[in-house]
């Protein structure tokens, strides 16, 4: 795009993304005030703190859990969606609305209703914060999936297996690459948000699972230094960017599922 | 969608849409700057002497008696606009960020000395302030604001043990129930590293305040053990898990466990004869408030023993008010939990600001969670 058709996107971007980055990436750079905010002279120390022994394992354990959540809701949302795609329109129609009724819902009022729901071995817990991301992001992955999954003919895997295909081998070689993009969709969707996850590591985590969402909130809410939380997003956000960068290219290439006019 | 889609549109309509962008921001812009400088003419009532104005209050979630509110305004004709603040960390960024907002904050004693130090607070004017002659002496000129240039206490509390009394020994006393194995998985921890390695150290017996590495190399000792025994750790959440029974022994904040109680009659406070921490939360003007004679008139209403009195029976913290206290309820003025033996008192102590020295707490607490 090129011209005045792409100033909307461009002011969206500068005031809402590229202004709060910078200032954000500034306070990175400056020293720490010890009563609070920052003081003017430079420092790395906050880069530092962000890359060191501490914030290193809370970063590895973040991508981790957000990866075992993405790999989860997967491997639940796939069968579902496969399932879900082959049900007639009106049915499918009321199950998408049903499904996606806990994102109408407030997440606050979800984890409330986990806290209640886990026993006390499962509060406090890695796992039992992983379960309730999983339960809370399914719906992000099940939807792109459905949708890439009712854009496969049925006939093309009957086709498939008329030619002498093994139902894995019509999967693994007709299903799957014209689902792909849905997939990656899905995962993105779900990986990107997950890594960053604030609010259940909080709740569900009970002060005892440290992710990089937490350390933020905690370095800059509680501790008051602005420096090592503003390098700690900033890495944050480099260690997102890969991902996406890697997923837009993945989605990019590939056989595209897309009969023109089937969509609806 | 992924077809880039060249649209042609003239170029002078575009300019006259961001022209009247530009236009309703400046519009919006305008309208928020208005709403903060609606200052009217003091009515010539003398009975209602601040009537038209609007006084803006900040202070901690259920921490007045609302009723109080009421009276104030129609006594004075002024409304008040009260807002809440979880934490001090969210008190002391909303003020960094131009507090001018606020006529009346109730910052922590631990939130006054980086909010005296960066200048946020206007002096007092303490000929508007006559109710000050109520206040204990104990709790004036406190070394975060000497001869409370800046502030007024407002209430004050210890850090105290909620346990429940059918689940944990009956000889509990001290702070030593924390550590013990006995309660593993019912133990919560204040979230927090000032005050958890302040208790620690007081319940070791050395100086609450000490940033010396031999003594935090004892704390970090203690937390590593307690940490598997520790059901969470929260700042907020110890009330409800006290009053649900999750909980047989939580640290927390003495008012809190005195409301647990009132909902669960199981849980018995403990403020360890040994001594504890004190805190005080204090009434503050932000400087650049807009109505600094309103926000002294609110102060001195709120320093009123009859009004201190009812504001204590509704918090259940302490009130540092001596004339009020007489008139404080008196199953809850002879509360040991509410108010400790002056022997106890004595004992309690008060976090001091660390300075830079505050990095060593927080590298031994990311070490033990």
């Amino acid at each position: 795009m090129k011209g005045p058709a792409a100033w909307p996107p461009l002011i969206y971007l500068v005031a809402f993304f590229l202004v709060p980055t910078c200032l954000v990436a500034s306070y990175s750079l400056r020293a720490r005030d010890f009563s609070g905010h920052i003081r003017a002279e430079a420092s790395v120390e906050g880069w530092r703190e962000a890359t060191g022994s501490y914030s290193m394992p809370i970063l590895g354990r973040s991508l981790a859990l957000a990866g075992a959540v993405t790999a989860a809701c997967l491997v639940l949302g796939y069968p579902c969606a496969m399932v879900l795609a082959r049900q007639p329109k009106g049915q499918r129609r009321a199950w998408v609305v049903l499904l996606s009724f806990p994102l109408v819902t407030s997440q606050l009022l979800r984890i409330f209703g986990w806290l209640n729901l886990l026993p006390l071995s499962l509060r406090g817990t890695t796992w039992g914060v992983g379960l309730v991301m999983a339960a809370a992001y399914l719906p992000f992955m099940l939807l792109p999936l459905l949708r890439a999954c009712e854009r496969v003919d049925p006939d093309v895997r009957l086709a498939a297996l008329d030619l002498g295909a093994t139902p894995w081998q019509a999967f693994h070689r007709v299903t799957w690459p014209l689902t792909r993009p849905g997939a990656i969709a899905g995962c993105s969707l779900v990986f990107i948000p997950a890594a960053g996850e604030y609010l259940i590591p909080h709740f569900i985590g009970e002060g005892k699972v440290t992710v990089l969402g937490t350390m933020i909130v905690e370095e800059f809410m509680e501790r008051r230094n602005w420096p090592f939380a503003s390098a700690a997003a900033m890495v944050l956000l480099i260690v997102i960017v890969v991902p996406a960068a890697v997923s837009i290219r993945l989605s990019g290439k590939g056989p595209r599922a897309r009969p023109g006019g089937a969509s609806e | 969608m992924n077809v880039p889609t060249t649209i042609h549109v003239d170029r002078t309509r575009i300019a006259a849409r961001l022209a009247w962008l530009a236009a309703s921001l400046v519009l919006l812009a305008a309208g928020c700057g208005g709403h903060a400088n609606d200052k009217e003419p003091a009515a010539s009532d003398p009975s209602r002497p601040f009537a038209g104005q609007t006084l803006r209050v900040f202070n901690w979630s259920d921490y007045i008696d609302p009723d109080l509110l009421k009276e104030f305004e129609a006594q004075t004709g002024a409304k008040v606009q009260y807002d809440n603040f979880a934490s001090d960390a969210e008190l002391e960024t909303k003020m960094l960020a131009g507090g001018s907002e606020y006529d009346v904050i109730f910052p922590s004693d631990r939130s006054m000395t980086p909010l005296v130090k960066k200048g946020l607070l206007a002096p007092l004017d303490k000929s508007l302030l006559p109710g000050m002659k109520h206040l204990d002496p104990k709790f004036l000129d406190a070394r975060f604001d000497r001869g409370n240039r800046y502030s007024v206490p407002y209430f004050w509390g210890t850090v105290a043990v909620g346990v429940q009394s059918d689940k944990v020994d009956k000889d509990a006393k001290d702070f030593k129930v924390l550590f013990d194995p006995k309660y593993s998985g019912h133990i919560t921890m204040l979230d927090d590293p000032e005050n958890v390695v302040a208790i620690v150290l007081l319940s070791l017996n050395l100086p609450m305040n000490s940033t010396k590495d031999e003594d935090l190399a004892k704390v970090k000792a203690v937390l590593k053990a307690q940490r598997p025994l520790v059901q969470a750790y929260t700042s907020d959440a110890f009330k409800d898990k006290l009053i649900s029974g999750d909980a047989w022994v939580a640290l927390g904040w003495s008012g809190d466990i005195l409301q647990a109680r009132e909902k669960r009659a199981s849980v018995r406070v403990i403020v360890p004869s040994s001594g504890s921490m004190i805190w005080a939360d204090s009434m503050a003007i932000p400087v650049g408030a807009k109505q600094p004679k309103l926000a002294h008139a609110f102060i001195d209403f709120l320093l009123g023993p009859e009004v201190a009195a009812r504001n204590a029976n509704f918090v259940r913290y302490p009130t540092p008010n001596a004339a009020a206290r007489a008139k404080v309820d008196p199953a809850l003025r002879s509360d040991p939990a509410v108010y400790p033996p002056a022997d106890v008192l004595d004992r309690c102590q008060w976090l001091e600001d660390r300075g830079a020295d505050i990095s060593k707490i927080e590298r031994l607490w990311r070490e033990i969670k």
